[in-house]
């Protein structure tokens, strides 16, 4: 089954980054795999009821990344997933950390998200 | 021409089809956007077959010729009729389509699922849609080609006899109705486009997402495909009557069986319209219990 994404209007992350952080996800967590069709823009902006300008920023943005393409006939299509760069020992250390302590703490993983999101769009906290 | 019999046809068709949607209803929906959906399908649906109605029935008058007793008065009008209805009902299915129940809330979901114009069409309605289609194209060809040059009769002559017959379906007739069935298939498509791209139902049974959608699509082609059988069913009726008119009497010839046939198969196209017409849009799914 297709994975689905939301939207929330209300985070302080832009719609188009939500859109693009999750769609990156599913194809880097292969619930979307090569060859795969995205919906086309006007149905997926009508299905989440934000502007179509908004997903055709997070499609561009993933075409950028090498995660999508646009094509005439098919519309936009996986691609697949590109090469990342190793992440370093001590980012990885850190995010076995921060998972550990949420568990703890009984914080439930979609906040947990939503903590790496604001520190990623607000800059370090630390 | 056939116009008035089809006239007839299509709002004896429409008032049948109008009981057995009012007969055959789903359960009501607990889901409150579901519900929404449904009232706004609901109330597209009577509106759309209301214009295709008040069009099919302006159209024999819009030129003022009806009844003058001219050559062809009011008959190109006439056979235009069924398309008056398909696409008045199109328009107005595009128009609601368009403005299709929107998301709301602060956080939407959205399934990352590609959708096709013709995901949602019933596979049956694609195919009688298609042949109807052909067999319009294929009827309006071959009158003309048989026609007399003024495209309003047809005419047959032997050594010491000659005989016309009409009116028959030439180009005088045949045109509009070709023009009015590339109109007609056009707007069905952006149609069926429209109906691929609008908001998806916010609902816990994806079901009943796709039934609606479904609904929609089956909407569109319902009438498309019965104007253009009906518009067919004319056409042959209409040339078949005039055929068989020629090839009986005091020289039969074999036009008069020939013609026979296909007036039957011009009463079976607007019987086959009739029941598209009257073929009620998918049923929702009965509600299920929503995960807690």
């Amino acid at each position: 089954m297709a994975p689905d994404i939301t939207v929330d209007v209300a985070s302080p992350t832009p719609p188009f980054e939500q859109i693009r952080s999750q769609i990156a996800g599913h194809v880097r967590g292969g619930l979307l795999a090569p060859g795969d069709r995205l919906p086309t823009m006007r149905a997926l902006a009508a299905d989440l009821g934000v502007a179509v300008g908004t997903v055709a920023r997070a499609y561009g943005e993933l075409e950028a990344g090498g995660l999508v393409a646009s094509r005439r006939r098919t519309g936009t299509v996986v691609t697949g997933q590109p090469a990342r760069p190793p992440v370093g020992d001590r980012v990885r250390a850190a995010a076995d950390a921060l998972v550990r302590a949420a568990r703890e703490d009984g914080v439930d993983d979609e906040t947990v998200l939503d903590v790496v999101r604001a520190a990623l769009t607000g800059g370090t906290t630390l | 021409m056939a116009g008035l019999p089809l006239l007839l046809a299509l709002v004896v068709t429409v008032l049948v089809g109008t009981g057995v949607a009012v007969v055959r209803r789903s359960p009501p929906s607990r889901e409150g956007t579901v519900a929404a959906a449904r009232r706004h399908a609901t109330a597209l649906s009577g509106a759309a077959v209301a214009a295709g109605v008040l069009a099919a029935l302006a159209v024999p008058f819009s030129d003022g010729s009806w009844g003058t007793g001219e050559p062809g008065s009011g008959g190109r009008e006439l056979v235009l009729v069924p398309l008056a209805f398909g696409i008045a009902h199109t328009v107005v299915l595009t128009v609601g389509e368009l403005t299709w129940p929107r998301p709301a809330g602060q956080v939407r979901r959205a399934r990352l699922v590609h959708r096709g114009p013709l995901d949602a069409a019933p596979a049956w309605l694609v195919r009688v849609g298609g042949a109807a289609v052909g067999l319009a194209v294929l009827t309006v060809v071959a009158a003309a080609l048989v026609a007399d040059d003024d495209g309003r009769g047809i005419s047959r002559s032997g050594e010491l006899w000659a005989r016309s017959s009409g009116p028959f379906p030439g180009w005088f007739y045949g045109g509009p109705a070709l023009a009015g069935l590339a109109l007609l298939i056009a707007l069905a498509g952006a149609a069926l486009r429209v109906v691929a791209t609008r908001a998806a139902v916010v609902t816990a049974d994806d079901r009943i997402e796709a039934a609606l959608r479904r609904a929609s699509a089956h909407r569109v082609l319902r009438g498309a495909t019965a104007a253009v059988l009906l518009l067919t069913g004319g056409l042959l009726g209409v040339a078949g009557t005039a055929a068989h008119s020629l090839g009986s009497g005091p020289t039969p010839s074999p036009l008069g069986p020939v013609g026979a046939a296909v007036a039957v198969l011009g009463l079976a196209c607007v019987t086959a319209g009739s029941v598209v017409l009257c073929r009620r849009a998918p049923g929702v799914p009965a509600d299920q219990p929503v995960p807690t």
